[in-house]
């Protein structure tokens, strides 16, 4: 027997296997028979993968994008079934474009002005309506597969993940707006739960979906991808990390400094400013408008107080603050030198930063508000970035935000506070940097002020750069006076997402030039 | 509920049962159908009627506490359409036959031989992973072609065909262990 069934298999294994198959095949091979759930499944999970990453939780970039690669492999198969689902296929391949710019976006140094705050916010806008009108797709689709199975055309359970969806969004718009909508944290927690609620609907709208296909499913025809699911899903990951690995290692801020010579002072004003306490580098920093102000001012150095640097463990840095009063024009003036590099990865520097400032007057906001007058300058010497003093300096100059920009950041937890927020070009090829910061303030109303000083390093990571906004507010919202080197109008989100704030403050003893 | 009401109809000989049976479990009849039936649309249409019409006659043999009304009718619509595809092909090959050949039917030994073989290959298919053994039931015993397996599991064709040829090549190697013996 063994010697014919043998040459029976090598020969017609094909045949064998046909005619050997039982009459009824098991239950688990019915189950998993069918041309639809490996489609379907793919795309349900990718819109819910877009659900969850929307402004809920941190990662919503990188698990919209992960959503939309799994979507596509399922809708690549279905593009033929009918038209419904060919266009949920496109839309779900601009959705993906849509995400892959957001992440350039993300990686790279762009200008301020087509990133995050306005092209980011647009990208994602478009993202949401690509998402609706893939849903409706679905919705239509679906309804032509129980059309065309000869059942009834009600897709009653697309229409409700259809609506949840919009609830969760619109939950996920106000969520967005906590911070200007000023919702407590209390409401914040129920609302929170509401959206947990809303989203476990929509799960179970998805899964009734997914039974209310068992049968008119089998109406499907698929066609078979050029390339396999994982294939894609594979391909498409790695598009993404390579544009994440060259944003991150080879994108540069284009930086502003600029080389100029030491300003003359004039012997009797520079020695003047010496005996206020000013240093020589820092006189020879002055601008010329600056040291307009400073000649026949009142200038009074302030002592610096470095409990916060000692116990927070920053960057060496040295800072002098100076209460200048100049008939009923008051100033501060603050100086620093640290010693670090910022080590901004994937960047040679930071172009010009901002400033704004805004005033909060008995816990009500009046408006923001810049300073009447605002200057400064950062140096470093390119010849010798490890040399403070030298004749030759390469400065860039404070530049001035629109505070209205900034303002979601500057509003939490100022209490009735006065905030300054200002900043310069940090450049990695220096050791020693300097600068200064002239600021009027008005003609103060209590006994001190305090002066602090925050610097900020960034680094890559995927720490959402709002609750850091947030977290770094929490933490100094003590101080009345900010002078920070922040952010700038060249930026990558990548390496604003995770950064570290150091922070200095002096006292003001207002009293002693009153 | 559905199956329910329909077996009771059905079993009734309630022809609303068998309306409803079309309505319910159509695609999945035509979907069993249409790979062994290949592109012939009309043969398709027929063999679905054939099908019903078995399904009508022969329902008194269903019995729920075996299995599924679904497992029964997909198993119901392959073998009617196997049958008829069968039919089909021995009419169209049609030919005055010699009256001195033998006759096709297999005697006694054959047969023992193929029902051996028979149990050898569903031992040897139950031996393989889950995944191979789905692809081995959507090959042989639903007939799809290699272009609907790749499109429904997601392969291209190329690796579906792959996979299917390597699978064929591990059940060489396990029936010939076997036929060794």
């Amino acid at each position: 027997m063994s010697d014919s069934f043998e040459l029976n298999i090598s020969s017609s294994l094909d045949g064998l296997l046909s005619t050997a198959m039982p009459a009824e095949a098991p239950a688990e091979v019915i189950k998993a028979v069918t041309p639809w759930k490996k489609a379907i499944k793919p795309i349900l999970l990718g819109l819910l993968l877009s659900v969850i990453g929307m402004e809920f939780l941190p990662f919503d970039i990188p698990v919209n994008s992960v959503g939309l690669i799994i979507a596509v492999t399922g809708y690549e198969r279905l593009r033929k079934e009918n038209k419904a689902f060919r266009a949920g296929w496109i839309l779900c391949l601009a959705g993906l474009a849509v995400c892959f710019l957001r992440i350039v976006l993300i990686c790279f140094a762009v200008p301020l002005e087509v990133s995050r705050l306005k092209a980011g916010s647009v990208l994602g806008v478009i993202s949401v309506v690509i998402m609706l009108l893939m849903i409706i797709c679905l919705y239509i689709a679906l309804a032509k597969v129980k059309k065309k199975a000869g059942m009834s055309i009600n897709a009653g359970n697309a229409w409700r993940v259809l609506m949840w969806y919009v609830v969760l969004r619109a939950m996920c718009l106000i969520f967005g707006l906590r911070d200007t909508l000023n919702i407590n944290i209390r409401h914040m927690f129920v609302y929170i739960v509401l959206m947990l609620c809303a989203f476990a609907l929509l799960l179970h709208a998805l899964f009734r979906l997914m039974k209310e296909l068992e049968e008119p499913g089998y109406a499907m025809e698929l066609c078979a991808p050029k390339i396999s699911g994982k294939a894609l899903a594979g391909t498409l990951v790695a598009v993404a990390a390579v544009i994440f690995a060259a944003g991150h290692f080879f994108s540069t801020y284009p930086t502003k400094w600029e080389q100029t010579n030491k300003s003359s002072v004039p012997p009797q004003e520079a020695s003047r400013l010496a005996e206020s306490g000013m240093s020589e580098e820092l006189i020879s920093l002055l601008k010329d408008e600056d040291l307009a102000i400073l000649n026949g001012a009142e200038i009074r150095a302030m002592e610096t107080d470095s409990s916060r640097e000692a116990a927070e463990k920053n960057i060496p840095l040295d800072m002098r603050s100076f209460i200048v009063r100049k008939g009923s024009d008051w100033y501060t003036l603050v100086y620093f030198e640290f010693e670090e590099g910022t080590e901004f990865c994937g960047t040679n520097g930071l172009a010009r930063d901002w400033a704004g400032g805004m005033r909060v007057g008995d816990g009500t906001i009046e408006g923001h508000l810049l300073p009447d007058y605002i200057s400064g300058r950062m140096a470093y010497d390119p010849a010798r970035p490890a040399d403070l003093v030298s004749p030759d300096l390469a400065v860039d100059e404070l530049f001035v935000m629109d505070p209205n920009e900034s303002s979601p950041y500057m509003k939490y937890h100022l209490g009735d506070n006065f905030a300054v927020f200002e900043g310069f070009s940090v450049t990695e090829t220096a050791n020693k940097l300097r600068g200064y910061v002239l600021t009027a303030i008005d003609p103060p109303s209590r006994e001190e002020y305090s002066v602090s000083m925050s610097f900020i390093k960034c680094k890559p990571g995927f720490k959402p750069v709002s609750v850091s906004a947030k977290e770094f507010m929490d933490s100094y919202y003590k101080a009345n006076i900010y002078a920070l080197i922040y952010q700038t109008d060249y930026y990558s989100t990548a390496d604003l997402m995770c950064f570290t704030v150091y922070n200095y403050k002096a006292t003001l003893p207002v009293n002693e030039l009153e | 509920m559905e199956d329910d009401r329909i077996i009771q109809l059905i079993q009734g000989k309630d022809q609303e049962g068998l309306q409803l049976l079309i309505k319910h479990y159509g695609p999945l009849i035509r979907y069993v159908v249409k790979p062994i039936c290949g592109s012939d649309e009309g043969l398709t249409e027929d063999c679905i009627q054939e099908v019903l019409s078995r399904i009508w006659e022969k329902f008194q043999g269903f019995d729920p506490e075996k299995g599924s009304l679904k497992s029964w009718l997909t198993a119901a619509a392959r073998n009617s359409a196997l049958n008829m595809v069968r039919g089909k092909a021995d009419h169209d090959s049609y030919e005055e036959i010699p009256e001195d050949v033998k006759s096709d039917s297999p005697g006694p030994e054959e047969s023992a031989i193929k029902n051996a073989a028979a149990a050898a290959v569903r031992a040897a298919v139950e031996k393989l992973p889950e995944k191979d053994r789905l692809l081995v039931y959507r090959r042989y015993y639903y007939m799809q072609s290699v272009a609907q397996i790749a499109a429904e599991t997601g392969l291209s064709e190329r690796a579906a065909e792959g996979r299917l040829y390597r699978i064929r090549q591990k059940l060489a190697e396990m029936l010939k262990g076997y036929a060794n013996e």
